[in-house]
Formats: C-alpha cells, sequence, structure tokens
C-alpha cells in the first residue's frame, strides 16, 4: 500500500473512530456505534483534536461539548497527557482550553495558559491536504499560534448520558470529583486483572505520588484490596461491590483498554503518516523512516496490546509491508460496537 | 550478518540516503574485503567495511573518530538491514600513520551514492601492500590476490616503512619466502 493511501485510510478511521466516541459522551452528531468499554476523555480529547485539524465539524463540535461539559474535564491530566505529545500538540491543547475556559457554560475559576513567547502562526484546518481559508480569525487560537475562522459554542452539546458504559468515567468523576481517585476507580474496575502501582499510574496520568496515597486512602476506605506478588505489590477492587453499588451486572461493567499508551500512540502514528509520512522519499527511506517511528511506538503499542509482528530478517525496504500490518493492527484495536 | 558485492552496494546505497537524509556529505577510503568485493577481486563475503581515510579538501585525514553524521548515518542501516553496529568502521586508519603507497589514490576506484557519499576502493596493488602487512603481522588473507614476484617486493619495501625493526623483517622475508620469493632484497 502506497504512504498516501495508507495516510488517507488512516485518518478517514480515526475520524469515524473519533465521531463515534464523541457522539456517544454527548457530542451532537449521528450515534453509530455502542461500546462497551469505558472511555478516557483526556487522551481522547488529545487524539480527537489532532485527527479533527482535518475535520473542522468534529473539532467545533468537541469544542461545543468542552464549553458545557468543562467540569467534567480535567485540566491537569489533558495537560499531562499533551506534554508526551510536540510542541504543536501542547499549543494546540492550550488554545483549546483557553477557548473553552472562555466560553465555558458555568462559571470556572480555571485560568487559560498563553505561550511566553508568541509562536510562528499556522492554519488550524487542512481540507483535503490544503490549508482551510481564514476570513475572521479567531482570537484565542490566533495568541496560540492557529488561524482559524472566529468561532462561538454551537450549543448543540448534551451532557454525557451516565447509563451509557462508555461514560462510566463520568459517572465515577461524578462520585468522586475529577481527580486522581475518579481515574484510579475506574481502571482498577474495569480491569479484569489485578494491576501493579505503575499501570495504575501510566494509566491514571497524575504522578505516581498522588496515585500511591489514591490508592491506599481507597484501601483504608476498605473499597481496594493489595497483595504482594513475588516482589510487586498489586491492587484490585471487588467488582461485584461496586457492580450493586452503581447498579450495574457485574458482567456488563465496561472493559478496560489502556488508552493512554494506544492513543499516545496513535497520534504520533497519524502525525508521522501526515507530516513525515508524505515527503517524498524512496522506498528504502519510507521504511526505514516507518521503523524509526516504530522504534518510538513500539513500547507503548505493546502495553496496548496491539499486536506487533516480528520483523526480524526483513532488511531495507521490506520492512514497508510490515508497518502496514501494524497500521492494520492499529485500526483493528479502534474498532468498537456497531450500534444494534 | 556478512555481505556480497551485491549486497554491499544496496548498503552503501542505504548509507548515501541516510547521509543525504541528515543533509551530510562524506568522502572515504575503503580497504579490505569491502574493497575487494566491490572491485570484483574475491568472490566472497564480508562482515565489515575498513574505512582507510576520509577524504577533505586538504587531503586523507584520519577516520577515526568516523564524522557524527556518518555514525549516525551507519547506526541507521545497521538497524534497517541487522548489522553488526561498527559494520563500517575507522578499523585500518593507523596505516595513514606512517603513510601510504604512493600513488594510492591515483588507483583508487571512486563510486559516488546519492551524490553525498564518495567511496573510492583501493586498488589491487595498494591492497597487496596492507595485505602483506596485515599477514606477516596476524596472517591472513594471503590467496585472496595472487600477487607477482614485483607487486609482492614493491609491497615488502612498503611494509618496512611502516616497522623498520629487525624482528619485523625476519618475519617479512619467511612471510615472502611463503608466498614463494626466496632471498628478498629489502635493504638493511
Amino acid at each position: 500500500m502506497q504512504t498516501s493511501g495508507l495516510r488517507d485510510d488512516f485518518r478517514a478511521n480515526l475520524v469515524s473512530f473519533s465521531w463515534g466516541q464523541w457522539t456517544q459522551m454527548g457530542v451532537s452528531g449521528r450515534r453509530d456505534r455502542e461500546d462497551l468499554w469505558a472511555a478516557d476523555p483526556e487522551a481522547l480529547l488529545v487524539l480527537s483534536l489532532v485527527v479533527s485539524r482535518h475535520e473542522p465539524r468534529l473539532f467545533d463540535e468537541i469544542l461545543d461539548w468542552l464549553a458545557l461539559n468543562l467540569r467534567l474535564v480535567s485540566i491537569q491530566r489533558l495537560r499531562n497527557l499533551a506534554r508526551q505529545q510536540d510542541d504543536v500538540v501542547r499549543r494546540l491543547v492550550d488554545a483549546v482550553l483557553a477557548w473553552s475556559i472562555t466560553h465555558a457554560k458555568e462559571v470556572t475559576r480555571r485560568a487559560p495558559v498563553a505561550p511566553s513567547v508568541p509562536p510562528e502562526p499556522q492554519t488550524l484546518f487542512r481540507i483535503d491536504g490544503r490549508e482551510a481559508r481564514v476570513g475572521k480569525a479567531d482570537a484565542i487560537f490566533a495568541v496560540h499560534g492557529f488561524r482559524r475562522p472566529a468561532t462561538g459554542p454551537s450549543g448543540k452539546s448534551r451532557v454525557p448520558d451516565l447509563s451509557a458504559p462508555i461514560n462510566l468515567g463520568f459517572r465515577l468523576r461524578e462520585v468522586f470529583g475529577v481527580g486522581s481517585r475518579a481515574e484510579v476507580s475506574r481502571i482498577l474496575l474495569t480491569s479484569r486483572s489485578d494491576r501493579l502501582l505503575n499501570e495504575i499510574a501510566e494509566a491514571a496520568a497524575y504522578a505516581p505520588r498522588n496515585v500511591r496515597e489514591t490508592l491506599h486512602s481507597l484501601i483504608e476506605a476498605g473499597i481496594t484490596e493489595t497483595a504482594q506478588r513475588a516482589k510487586s505489590r498489586t491492587y484490585r477492587v471487588e467488582r461485584n461491590r461496586w457492580s450493586g453499588f452503581f447498579g450495574i451486572a457485574e458482567q456488563d461493567i465496561p472493559v478496560y483498554v489502556p488508552w493512554v499508551p494506544l492513543m499516545r500512540a496513535v497520534t504520533k502514528m497519524h502525525l508521522w503518516l501526515e507530516e513525515d509520512g508524505a515527503v517524498q522519499r524512496s522506498a528504502y527511506m519510507q521504511a526505514s523512516e516507518a521503523r524509526r517511528l516504530m522504534d518510538r511506538i513500539r513500547p507503548d503499542l505493546r502495553a496496548a496490546d496491539v499486536s506487533v509482528q516480528d520483523d526480524r530478517g526483513l532488511h531495507g525496504a521490506d520492512y514497508w509491508p510490515a508497518f502496514v500490518q501494524v497500521v492494520q493492527a492499529v485500526l483493528r484495536s479502534l474498532e468498537g460496537e456497531p450500534i444494534s | 550478518m556478512n555481505f556480497d558485492a551485491r549486497e554491499e552496494n544496496v548498503l552503501l546505497k542505504a548509507l548515501g540516503e541516510q547521509l543525504s537524509a541528515l543533509d551530510a556529505r562524506c568522502e572515504i577510503v575503503v580497504i579490505g574485503g569491502a574493497a575487494l568485493l566491490a572491485l570484483g577481486l574475491v568472490n566472497r563475503t564480508t562482515s565489515d567495511v575498513d574505512v582507510l581515510a576520509l577524504g577533505s579538501n586538504e587531503g586523507l585525514k584520519p577516520a577515526d573518530p568516523l564524522p557524527p553524521p556518518l555514525v549516525e548515518a551507519r547506526d541507521r542501516v545497521a538497524r534497517d538491514f541487522e548489522l553488526e553496529p561498527d559494520w563500517l568502521n575507522p578499523g585500518p586508519t593507523e596505516l595513514l600513520r606512517f603513510g601510504l603507497p604512493d600513488g594510492l589514490m591515483e588507483r583508487v576506484e571512486t563510486r559516488r551514492f546519492r551524490s553525498v557519499l564518495t567511496v573510492h576502493f583501493a586498488g589491487r596493488f595498494d591492497q597487496i601492500h596492507f595485505k602483506l602487512y596485515a599477514m606477516v603481522d596476524p596472517g591472513r588473507h594471503e590467496d585472496d590476490l595472487r600477487p607477482t614476484e614485483e607487486e609482492l617486493l614493491a609491497a615488502a619495501r612498503w611494509t618496512r616503512t611502516h616497522d623498520p625493526s629487525e624482528s619485523f623483517r625476519r618475519k617479512l622475508l619467511g612471510a615472502l619466502e611463503h608466498l614463494g620469493v626466496e632471498d628478498a632484497d629489502l635493504g638493511a
């Protein structure tokens, strides 16, 4: 498969995935899937904001959703996750947060962050591979170095339906407040196996010290258990007790997905295909650059249980088909449940 | 991983592409098995490319250390083709210290890869010099080139400029005898 075909296919699938997730969470649009997993809103936001630079309607509906539901979003966690991407992604997230705080339906004490040095401006949206035209520019995005048309909330978003499996994380935030307690609870409740501290801290995207304190509190409260396994300490919750509390049958508790490493890897893969992947190169150099990307994201793909085949013996340009298979495996991991 | 002449060409082409991607240029002089393969003088495989020297506007200069962009490009090629990390190395660059056979650069065969990597492969005559020197010291590959008596004597005189000691002279005489050159006149 050619790079351009792979890029277009990957982008189209990510746009569709993002629409599918956000419409289940209250963004205006046609709902075409009903996933059995619990979403990670901040990890999904980072990916969706990057991808929807190619889908302005989705980008603006996500902005509208944020204006309505900002109190359900962890700004600290979102910034923590954005810091794991490049500078443009970090600025994009800051721009979106600044816009959302300005247009939030409820008064918030959260202050937007402005860059200390004005960045080189770039057009926010690309449509069919070309920069979208900008008439009257949005002042907030301009501060962060993005040219886009001025926009306000569409007013079409809803609050998340807390009974939907995908919105379990929001439900836990309503119970525990936005913070590490809700994230740790989501991770432990949806996990089918015991988790190590570093796994929980990585998935929670909070500092390990905060996560350790949170786990200690949950253990003291008698709703989390811990055990010593060899040299490691593991954590778990009694799912049947939690299912009774939330009124969900144990088998209907949403499924755990390692969203943080998965979204991080998918975002980097998307950016590579859009930017580096678009550079005209020989077959060998294209494969070599793909291999370099894989060196960077392989640990995340492994952590996200994405099947990455053994590429030993695939020299030079022969590596490319193996990379295409990885891209396809990533897309398969995002396939959810069509609405019945 | 060992490579043959065809594969060596693929590797050097890949090295040129990586240098080009790094916006760097490099000129190297290669001796040893990789040079013999490239010149079609032997039909075997080798596991490395021995860099004798780097080319520059001021002439040849030692290859150790290799320039950072060349190291970066080499490492990328090593990863892409599952080669040993030092598949391209400055191992023989010490030879430069005591001088090279006269006119070496006039006998090299030069190839360019992506217009940013220039590789000079030392010619047969000079390879005999290096082989003989290597043979007397660690002793190997003496059958590769089937040198004539004249070529061996020229090479022998050159090796003496690297090691004028009596013990080396005795070993050299023994090696020449082994190669069929008896009573060689090597001077004092």
